[in-house]
Parts: structure tokens; C-alpha cells; sequence
């Protein structure tokens, strides 16, 4: 039966099984629809009976009521305990959908499934908790936070029911590094050029030369002084020399981007989403994915469960281009301004000598720095 | 002009690319359900014998059981235990050469 006579009633046409093949092929001829039985029998949706009708004169047919939904849907309003009953399992039915069935944890081994639950709980995750309320994000956000066993924590919905995937937090053995003694030393080859101590034994004077790795301030207090360890504490200022350098290629291949052009739109509501659009690429051109997602929130604050998903197509073209001399050293300049800003972000500039020379494939800049730097570094005591 | 170039001369250019007609079938053991669009009408029909018309050959079903159903752009579904199918070409030039 098709699906419109069920829902808005129909009625069943019969005609002569010799008629059939005369009656099919008017049907054929006007566009209309029926699937005909070995009787000779076939359904036509109310709203279309003119139609059939009209195409059947000439031909002996009878007519016959069907009852579907209509008639079904009148029925029932007579038997109103099928109907209170139909309601009540409808009410309980939509109910009961609003609220947290169970909650079914994965993925655990050392950590028990109720001492899960139980953080879940905490966050706000249990049965009979209301499905409004929960935001996944929150509940995941929450159950880390105070979590010491979790490490990573997924939630999904399936039905009614919660499927919770953990991961457990590795816990690593505590390296010897964490002891509370400790020496400081030179963490790079320089001249010393001022020390303070605050905690420990210095052993290098401002003017001496170091080595990397080389005892400034020990936290091994000698017998004489009372003996013992504590943790090596001061600021030891070391000058050193350092040559940073740039090499500049004369042809030199740079990537540009082209339009922006849609490729598809998607609109996800919850879980689902729907493609409302779709465009292929034509060109084998190498390319880049861009996508731009919109959700939509209420005062940007409460987010809501859907979005619009957009994605662009770019085509990338890789260019080449050759400098000039003078181009050349302006390019080579900047980028050598920008590692030597990068070079001496923890650190103060003492002196710079910069030079400059062409080379076979471009120009190479090169600057040698004189700066000065806390070289201290932390060694720990092992026990 | 050969008798082949006649007859393609007399081809309209929708009959050029569109096929006369189409037919697909599915089956489930015994019971086939064959569909075939490009049709102009049924010629015959009973439950042991079908023929249909297209635009350039007739086809004739035979079998046991056999049900027609008509749906819209000119496609019918003959379904049933369906035991041949055989295809009649028709004559281009039926009924102009008297």
C-alpha cells in the first residue's frame, strides 16, 4: 500500500483482468501511478481520484473504501481505554527520553568503574540526571579537573544511555631530579662578570673563564661550615661571544594562495550533521582546506547544539623569485634582525659586529654578538 | 546512400541520445521484478503473459503469477516468476511504405 493512501485514505479500484493492459497504458500516457494485482486490482489516494477517474471512462471498474489511518484514527476515538493507553506509553515514552538511562565506562584497568562513576556523578553524570542540563564538555571538563586517576575522558550519547570512555593518567616513576639539593652550573662556555650568592658555596669568582657544565655554587656545604646540603641558590651574569648568520638564496620559491572558493556547507544540529551543499574541485592544482565554523551561542556565553560548517578551497601556487643585489641585503638585514631579537630576548647586548658577503647562490649576512646572560644552571643532588 | 545511413538519417536527435529504453532487473530466487522505462503502452497483460511497447521494440515477458505495476516517467515493474523475456524489433519504415 502506498504511503499516501495510508495516511489520508483511499479507495481500491477494480477492473477486468482483460482490461489491464488497456488501463495501463492510459495510466502510461498521463503520468499517473498503480501497482496492479493478479485480480486486477490497484489503490488510488483520495486527493487523486478526479484523475483516475477521468482516466478510466469507458472502462467497467468498481470503487471500494479502504480504511487506513483516518479511519483507524476515527475507530479509536470509540475505544478510549486504546487510546488512554496509546497516550500514556506515548507520555511515558517522550518522558522518559529527557533523563539518563545508564552510564557505561570503558577503557579502565586500574582505576574502578564505580570510582568513575562516581567522579562522573560529581560532574553532574548519573542516571536519571536530565539530559537538558548535561553539557558533555563541562562534565569531562570538571571530572579531569578533580580527577588524580583520569588522564582523558570522552563522553557520547546513545539513546538514553551514556557510554563513557577514560583514559588513566601514567603515573612515571620520580626521577632523581626532583631531590631538593642541588649545584649550579655553567650552562655554557663564558667569562664571568658578576656572581651573587644567595644559598651555597660559590666556587668561580667574577673575571674567571668557565666552562660549560663547570661548579659556580655548590649546594655541598663543607664540614667546617656546619656540613650538609641545601639547595644552590644565586644570579651569576657571564659574558660570552656569538655569531648568528642568515644565508639568502638569490632565487628563491615562495607559496601564494588564490580566492577563496566554497566547497561545502554543513549544518550540524547535536550529533547530526546535514550537507546543504557540495562542490567538487575541477582542477588538479595542489590546494588548501579552509574551514570556518560558526556556532551559534545565546549572548556568546551558553553555546548552542548547532553550527554551521563551512568549508573554502584555495589553490596554492608555488612562485620564484629572484633578488636584486639590494634586495638581497633588505631581505637578508631583516631576517638577521629578526633572529638576533630572538637570540637575545633573555639576554642584554653587550657588543655587535655585523658582515656582510655574496656568495655563489646569494648573500650571507653574519653578526657576532657579545651579550650577556645568567648562565646558572640547576643540577640536582642525586641521593 | 545505404540502407544504414537511411536509417540513421531518420533518427531524431532525441532518439540519438536518449536509448529507446532501459530495463534492470532484480531477483529473489524465483521471483524476478523487472523495470522498464521508455514505455509507450501495454499491449497485452495476464498473469502468465506481458508484452509491453517501447519506442522501438516490443518486449514480451512470460512466467507464472505476473503482476504490473506503473509509475511515473513512463516505467513499469513487471514482477512475479518470470521464465523469458524476448525482445521484437519494430520496422522504421512500418507504415510509410505502402
Amino acid at each position: 500500500m502506498r504511503i499516501d493512501t495510508f495516511l489520508f485514505g483511499g479507495k481500491r479500484f477494480r477492473v477486468d483482468k482483460g482490461d489491464v493492459s488497456r488501463v495501463a497504458g492510459r495510466f502510461i500516457s498521463l503520468g499517473l501511478t498503480a501497482k496492479f494485482s493478479e485480480d486486477g486490482e490497484f489503490t488510488v489516494p483520495l486527493f487523486r481520484l478526479k484523475k483516475y477517474r477521468s482516466a478510466l471512462s469507458g472502462i467497467e471498474y468498481t470503487e471500494e473504501e479502504i480504511k487506513c489511518l483516518p479511519a483507524f484514527a476515527i475507530n479509536l476515538s470509540k475505544r478510549r481505554g486504546i487510546l488512554a493507553a496509546l497516550l500514556i506509553v506515548s507520555v511515558y515514552m517522550i518522558f522518559s527520553s529527557l533523563f539518563v538511562w545508564d552510564v557505561r565506562v570503558s577503557g579502565n584497568e586500574e582505576v574502578p568503574t564505580a570510582a568513575v562513576e562516581e567522579e562522573l556523578a560529581a560532574a553532574g553524570l548519573s542516571v536519571g540526571a536530565s539530559w537538558r542540563s548535561l553539557s558533555f564538555s563541562e562534565v569531562e571538563r570538571s571530572t579531569l579537573e578533580k580527577s588524580e586517576k583520569i588522564g582523558w575522558l570522552n563522553i557520547n550519547r546513545r539513546g538514553n544511555v551514556a557510554y563513557v570512555t577514560v583514559k588513566e593518567k601514567t603515573v612515571y616513576e620520580q626521577s632523581d631530579d626532583s631531590g631538593l639539593y642541588s649545584n649550579l652550573v655553567a650552562s655554557r662556555d663564558c667569562v664571568i662578570e658578576e656572581i651573587t650568592v644567595k644559598q651555597g658555596i660559590a666556587h668561580v669568582k667574577a673575571g674567571d673563564t668557565v666552562k660549560a657544565g663547570q661548579l659556580l655554587i655548590s649546594g655541598v656545604i663543607p664540614a667546617e661550615l656546619g656540613g650538609g646540603f641545601v639547595r644552590a641558590e644565586g644570579e651569576i651574569l657571564g659574558s660570552f661571544s656569538e655569531e648568528i648568520s642568515v644565508e639568502v638564496p638569490r632565487r628563491e620559491s615562495f607559496k601564494s594562495y588564490g580566492e577563496e572558493k566554497l566547497l561545502s556547507v554543513r549544518v550540524k544540529i547535536f550529533k547530526f550533521s546535514i550537507n546543504i551543499f557540495k562542490n567538487y574541485r575541477k582542477s588538479n592544482n595542489d590546494y588548501v582546506i579552509i574551514e570556518d565554523v560558526k556556532e551559534c551561542t545565546v549572548l556568546g556565553k551558553y553555546r548552542l547544539p548547532f553550527g554551521i560548517y563551512k568549508t573554502y578551497s584555495a589553490d596554492v601556487a608555488v612562485n620564484e623569485r629572484t633578488y636584486s643585489d639590494k634586495e638581497l641585503l633588505t631581505v637578508a638585514s631583516s631576517r638577521l634582525a629578526k633572529l638576533r631579537i630572538m637570540k637575545l630576548s633573555d639576554s642584554e647586548l653587550i657588543k655587535i659586529r655585523t658582515y656582510g658577503e655574496f656568495t655563489d647562490g646569494g648573500y650571507r649576512m653574519a653578526s657576532t654578538v657579545s651579550q650577556l646572560k645568567d648562565v646558572g644552571e640547576e643540577r640536582f643532588i642525586s641521593n | 546512400m545505404t540502407e544504414k545511413n537511411k536509417r540513421e538519417r531518420k533518427l531524431s536527435h532525441g532518439e540519438k541520445i536518449f536509448p529507446a529504453f532501459h530495463i534492470e532487473a532484480d531477483g529473489r530466487g524465483s521471483y524476478l521484478s523487472v523495470l522498464i522505462s521508455g514505455i509507450i503502452g501495454v499491449k497485452e497483460f495476464s498473469s502468465e503473459e506481458v508484452g509491453v511497447i517501447t519506442r522501438r521494440e516490443s518486449i514480451k515477458l512470460t512466467g507464472k503469477g505476473l503482476r504490473i505495476s506503473v509509475f511515473e516517467a513512463k516505467t513499469v515493474e513487471i514482477s512475479g516468476d518470470i521464465e523469458t523475456i524476448s525482445f521484437v524489433s519494430k520496422s522504421y519504415r512500418r507504415g510509410k511504405s505502402k
